[in-house]
Order: C-alpha cells, then structure tokens, then sequence
C-alpha cells in the first residue's frame, strides 16, 4: 500500500460523504468495472438460458444468489485503481481464480442476506481474514459510520427495481398506441421471449447498479480505514519530511492500459433478446386473422349489430347540482367502526362541517362589509353616494353646530366687538362660515388644520367665497395665536361680506 | 478576510487544492469537494451531497406528509363533498409546496434534509430563493420519469455535483451541513515549541494528529510518528508531537 500514488483525496469524512466518493470512484472507472461485469457474469446467464421453457425462472435467481462472488472482480479493480495502477482485464482474470476461493461459502448462505456486505467484503477479500479474525475486524469497523452500508444496500435493491420498472415503461410508451395488443393476455403467457426480456432488462439494471454499489461500500470501508488508521496523517508527514529533504514526489505511472473492446458479444446477444419481440407479436396476428372468417350475411347482421350498439351513438350525461339534499345520501363505510366511535365521529365530523360553515358565512360578512360603499352604490344604480358621514359637530374645538349661532351672525359679531369682545367676535365669525360650509355639504374632518380648509373650500366653493374664507381664516389665525387684532375698517368688511357670501342661506334656514 | 478563513479551512482541503494543481495521474484527484471561488479569490469549499442521503431524506419526508394527508383524510372523510374537495386542495398544496416552504424559509432544509444533515443552496454557496426553490421542485416531474425519480437518479450520477434535472436546471446544490468547529480535546501535558519553519499546513498535521491520537492505535501512532522521527530526533517521537500540539493551542 504506497499512499504516496493514492488516486481520491484522502480525509476523514462524514459516513455519508464517503459512500459519495464511492459513486465518484465508480464514475472514473466505469467502463473497466462494466466491462469485467458484462466479461464473467454475461456467459453463465447465457448458459443458464439453455435451461427448458419451464424453468426460465431460475436464471435470474442464480445470478441474484451469486452477486457477492460477481462482485470480487469489481472491488479488485477498485482497489487497484485508488492506489495508482487500473489493472487491464488479463491482469484481473488471472487474479480470479485466488479472490474465488477465499471465503466463499459464508457470503453464498448464511451472510448473503447480511445488509452489510458491501462493506465487509474488503475485510476477506483485501485483508485476507477468516473465521473469528475477521469476525472481529467487522465488529470494529462497524463501530462507528456503519450506518451508511446497511442503508447501500436497501437503497440498491431499490434503484435496481426502480430502474426495472423503467425499462418497462419506457417499451411500453414506445409501442405504437396502433398495436392494439393484449398485454393482460400477453402477461399471463409464458412465451420465450417474455421471460427472456424480463431476464435481461433485470440482469441490466443489476450491471448499472453493481459498480456503485462494489464502491460506495469500498468507499465507506475506506473511510473508515483513513479514520482508525490516520492515512490523512501518514501522507501530510510524508509531505513534511519530503520537503525537508528537498525531494520532489516520486512520480507514479498510471497503469491505464489499453482498454480492449471485450463486450462486442454482450452487446449483441441483448440485440438478439430484444429482436425477437417483434417477431413473435407479429405472429399471433396472423394467427387471429385466421379464425375471423365471416360469410357475408353474418357479417352483414354484425354490422348492424355493432351500428346499433352504444359505440355508434352519441350519449350525453347532464349533471345538475343538487343543493341540500346530500345529506340523505350518506352512505357509510364506517360498519366496521363501534358504534360509539362511530357517534362521536360523525358528531366531531357535523361540527367540523359547521365550523366550516360558519367561517364562510363570517368571511361572506367581512367581504360585504370591507365593501359596503361599494355595494350600497351599486343598489342606487349609479347615483351619487349620499354624504354617508355625518357632519362634524365641532372643528379645532369649536363648536359648528347651527344651533349654537345666533340668528344674525353679523349683528352679533359686530356688536361683540363693539363690547370689546373682539376675540369673541372674530371666533364667533370664523365658527359660523365653517358651519356654513359644512352644512353646504362640504366634507371636513375633525382632524384637518386651518389651512387645509382652506384648500378644500378653493377646492369646491366659489372663488369669491374661497377668497372671503381666506381672508378670514388668515385673521382669525393672526388673533388667535399671534394677539394681533384686525382694525375697525377689517371687522366692519368681514360682517359684511360674511353676509353676502353666508347670509342668505342662514335666512333660508331659518 | 482572507486569513480568517484559511486558518478555519481544515487540512484536508487545503491538502486537496494543492493536490488537485499537481495533476496527478493527467487527472484531478477524485474528491467530493465543490469549490467555489468568491469575489474576494477565497475559495469556499462546498460538500455535494449524493443520492444516497437525498433518497432517505426523501423518503422521511414523503412519511411525513403521508401522515398528515391520512390524518386529514380521516377528519374530513366524514364531511362530505365539500371535505373532498378541500382535502384535494390541501393534498395539491402538500405536494407541491411543502418543499418550496422548508427551502425557502426554514434554511433550505426540509425535516428530511435536516434530519440527515443537508441543505439546498444556490450554485454559489447563497441561500436559495423563491423562484430557485419552486423551479427545482415543480422539476421534479421531470425526475420522476419514468417511473420513481429514475430519470433524477440517473441524472445525479452522471455530474459530479450529484445535481437532479431540477437541480440543474434552478442552479441549486444540495450540500452537506458543516458541523460547528470545536476547540481541539488535548490530553498530553508539556510543551515543546514548533520547528519555526513549519507552514501553517504542516503545524496543521501535527494538530490533527494530536487530537485523532485517542482513534489510533498505540503502535500506529508510533508508526505515524517515526515518518517525522528525522526531523523531530527526539527519543519519544509519539509525545513530542503532541508537546508541539500543546504549544500550537497554547495550552
């Protein structure tokens, strides 16, 4: 064992991650393991299918039951290959018939069904153990990481199956919808060809299978070979002390010989099996044409027959849904359940049904109400949506309800300020055209600032209006928070444009 | 930046990336290591993750929503029409989305996934997003076919990334979670300072060897330490590494 020459990175992985080094190492050398695969498992299933009609069967289990002893040539390639040299197939065949006598017989009865083979095929085959020696060395390899290589194997078996069924499915999309054929019929029959096709789209699946599954279980037993035995460690002090020594790596002559084309008569025998599908099929066609024979009145009293039936006329089936009558068509599957069991399930089924039921009603009403307006104005054809909100009572804190102003505002201002009261007078003026204006129907909020009246009355009222509203408000503004009163001649106006612009309405009120 | 993450890269990697430039054999070294390179040249390696832990992972997650879709189905077989029918909307979300919502919003990790220690991540190393998430999962009719993710099975081997059809296609990964790094166990006592001219990689080996030392046997760890013995000269090869191990940890 030269680690200087090692081919795959050597570190301590996870259990995982070394059973992916393992598909890795089966990718590099995918063709040489295939080829040793197809070279020594290929002519004892050709063999076995000389076997009588009868027991077509057995080849298939024979190659199953002996998969451990296939699996021995793959796993001495792999190992030659990770330390630097990829033995070419003589090399391989003359190592056989050594791998074949070690330890045969325990892997072919009582450890065949062992979920962990994979994993302890090396111990026998690469560390020459038996008996109890190697007993033990499973045991203390299985003691940590070993998980992956019982799950490898039931992972295989189902790939290996899944990759069957493929197959089967793929031939069956690419028979021609024309065919018509009977595959019931063609199932039940024990045709040479049947058995022989199902015999190799197995023995296929199992030589795509078989190279992963040989290394990821060798890839696992290397992983943890690296961790007990520090293989990362050995190499890095190699490494120190090498470049120490000023000693550049010893170069390593990779053994990749010429791969010679053996599997020419593998290819050509699976061409054989495949062949005789069509062959066969075509047959028992002629063979049904044979018996169809009809004389003209017959088959004149067929067609008619047949033009009557249901394939020639146009049946249409109407459904209409049935509201609330469900209920009376329960039917039930529940007689194998007690009856208290039963009870209880049909009363939590009820009040589930009822819970679902309230919910929908609950989010009919939330809809109905988020969109309220919306509707509302729908049932009034169009017309404009009547002022739904009902007019502030007060504004900023004032009061600008009609019932709190005098009858004459003007007056009323105007005599307050002569009092004096000319703060009075001013709020009084202000209060009355807010009021005004929403009981023209402008809509204010309780929230909106001075200016933003302002705005909205440009907005929607008469200029000269928006203009007085203006003048007033900038007044207002000044004595209420800036104490500066407007003069004699400003009040005098104000009144009176507060009658020209508000007065009328407020006499119409009246 | 840059030294911050070589002290963390672990010997191994480092080793690797060396290895991989020599070239041996004409070819890589096999390794299942992902590199990815950021703008800052720091090359974060990445751990596909194979079939092998996706098919279990898989299937941890397929009980999973087997068992709320029959627990569901028994709650609603007995109301009726409307039961079947909300119970075949639920099955379409459960089938479909039930992936895409670990993705994306539970760190790329489904229960399976987290169960078995992987993660779904963006080419890049990035956390995968929505639309990465709902590509590689509505694929996953094309891994189906034709019957039971052959088609992804198959797809997975043939790239070294392990990438299903759906994988390929969104840029995604499914990658290995790292386990927390954790401060070296050392039992030896003493200290002996480190030969100043060992890199950071080589005073790297000397540690690993310390801290694997309880997992080899006594006569390999002798064995181990003799490779170092012309340069150590010392008569107890085995504890002066680990002395030096002592010194590099600073206890």
């Amino acid at each position: 064992m030269n680690l200087n020459s090692v081919s795959a990175e050597i570190r301590p992985r996870k259990p995982w991650e070394a059973a992916d080094l393992g598909i890795l190492m089966a990718r590099q050398w995918w063709w040489p393991l295939t080829r040793m695969w197809l070279l020594i498992t290929l002519p004892p299933l050709l063999l076995l299918h000389c076997l009588p009609a009868s027991l077509l069967w057995l080849p298939v289990v024979v190659m199953w039951w002996l998969k451990p002893i296939w699996e021995r040539p793959l796993l001495y390639i792999l190992s030659q290959a990770l330390f630097g040299h990829l033995p070419d197939t003589r090399e391989t065949l003359s190592a056989l018939p050594a791998m074949l006598r070690r330890h045969w017989l325990g892997p072919l009865t009582w450890l065949r069904l062992s979920p962990s083979r994979s994993m302890d095929l090396p111990v026998s085959q690469l560390e020459h153990l038996s008996g109890a020696q190697r007993r033990n060395r499973v045991v203390a390899l299985h003691r940590e990481d070993a998980a992956p290589a019982g799950w490898l194997t039931i992972i295989g078996v189902h790939i290996e199956t899944i990759l069957l069924f493929s197959a089967y499915s793929l031939i069956y999309l690419f028979i021609p919808a024309e065919l018509d054929l009977d595959y019931f019929d063609l199932l039940q029959e024990e045709a040479f060809w049947l058995t022989a096709l199902q015999n190799t789209l197995y023995y296929l699946s199992m030589t795509l299978v078989a190279p992963f599954y040989v290394a990821c279980g060798f890839a696992i037993y290397l992983n943890r070979r690296i961790k007990l035995e520090g293989w990362d460690i050995e190499i890095a002090f190699r490494r120190i002390v090498q470049a120490r020594n000023g000693g550049a790596n010893p170069s390593v002559d990779s053994g990749n010989g010429g791969a010679a084309a053996t599997v020419g008569a593998a290819a050509l025998c699976c061409a054989l099996l495949l062949s005789l599908l069509p062959a066969e099929t075509r047959a028992q066609a002629d063979f049904e044409a044979q018996n169809r024979a009809f004389d003209s009145a017959e088959a004149q009293q067929r067609i008619e027959e047949i033009l009557a039936a249901e394939d020639f006329h146009r049946r249409e089936t109407v459904r209409f849904p049935k509201l609330f009558d469900d209920e009376n068509e329960i039917d039930s599957p529940a007689e194998a359940f007690p009856p208290w069991l039963r009870d209880l399930l049909s009363w939590l089924a009820a009040s589930f049904e009822a819970i679902i039921w309230a919910l929908m009603l609950a989010l009919a009403l939330i809809i109905a109400y988020r969109y309220r307006r919306w509707i509302l104005q729908l049932g009034r054809n169009g017309a404009a949506a009547a002022p739904l909100r009902r007019a502030p009572a007060t504004l900023f804190g004032l009061d600008v309800s009609r019932e709190s102003l005098p009858d004459d505002v003007a007056a009323a201002a105007l005599s307050l300020w002569h009092h004096g009261r000319r703060r009075e007078a001013m709020a009084l003026l202000y209060r009355a055209a807010l009021a005004q204006l929403v009981a023209r129907g402008l809509e204010l909020r309780d929230g909106s600032t001075e200016g933003e009246c302002v705005r909205r009355v440009r907005k929607y009222e008469q200029p000269d209006t928006a203009d007085y509203f203006a003048t007033l408000t900038q007044l207002w503004q000044g004595l209420a928070y800036g104490h500066r009163e407007p003069s004699e001649q400003q009040i005098n106006r104000l009144c009176q444009q507060w009658r020209q612009c508000f007065g009328r309405e407020q006499a119409d009120a009246e | 930046m840059l030294s911050l993450l070589t002290i963390n890269t672990p010997l191994d990697i480092l080793n690797s990336r060396r290895r991989a430039q020599q070239g041996r054999l004409g070819t890589l070294m096999l390794d299942t290591l992902h590199s990815v390179e950021t703008p800052e040249s720091v090359a974060l390696p990445l751990r596909p993750a194979s079939v092998l832990p996706r098919i279990l992972a898989f299937s941890i997650d397929f009980l999973i929503r087997s068992l709320v879709f029959a627990l569901l189905s028994v709650a609603l077989n007995w109301t009726g029409q409307m039961g079947w029918g909300l119970l075949l909307i639920i099955y379409f979300f459960l089938e479909w989305f039930y992936p895409v919502y670990f993705e994306v919003w539970k760190d790329g990790m489904t229960p399976g996934k987290k169960y078995l220690g992987l993660r779904v991540v963006h080419d890049d190393g990035t956390p995968v997003s929505l639309s990465g998430s709902l590509l590689r999962n509505l694929l996953r009719v094309a891994d189906f076919l034709p019957v039971g993710y052959a088609a992804g099975v198959i797809s997975s081997i043939c790239n070294r990334e392990f990438k299903r059809l759906g994988d390929l296609v969104a840029g995604t990964i499914v990658v290995y979670e790292s386990d927390p790094l954790t401060a070296p166990q050392l039992t030896s006592q003493g200290k002996k300072a480190v030969p100043a001219d060992f890199s950071t990689d080589e005073q790297k080996a000397l540690l690993a060897f310390a801290e694997r030392s309880p997992q080899l046997s006594d006569e390999r760890q002798q064995e181990l330490a003799r490779v170092l013995q012309p340069l150590l000269n010392s008569r107890d090869p085995v504890l002066t590494i680990k002395q030096m191990a002592n010194s590099l940890v600073g206890h």
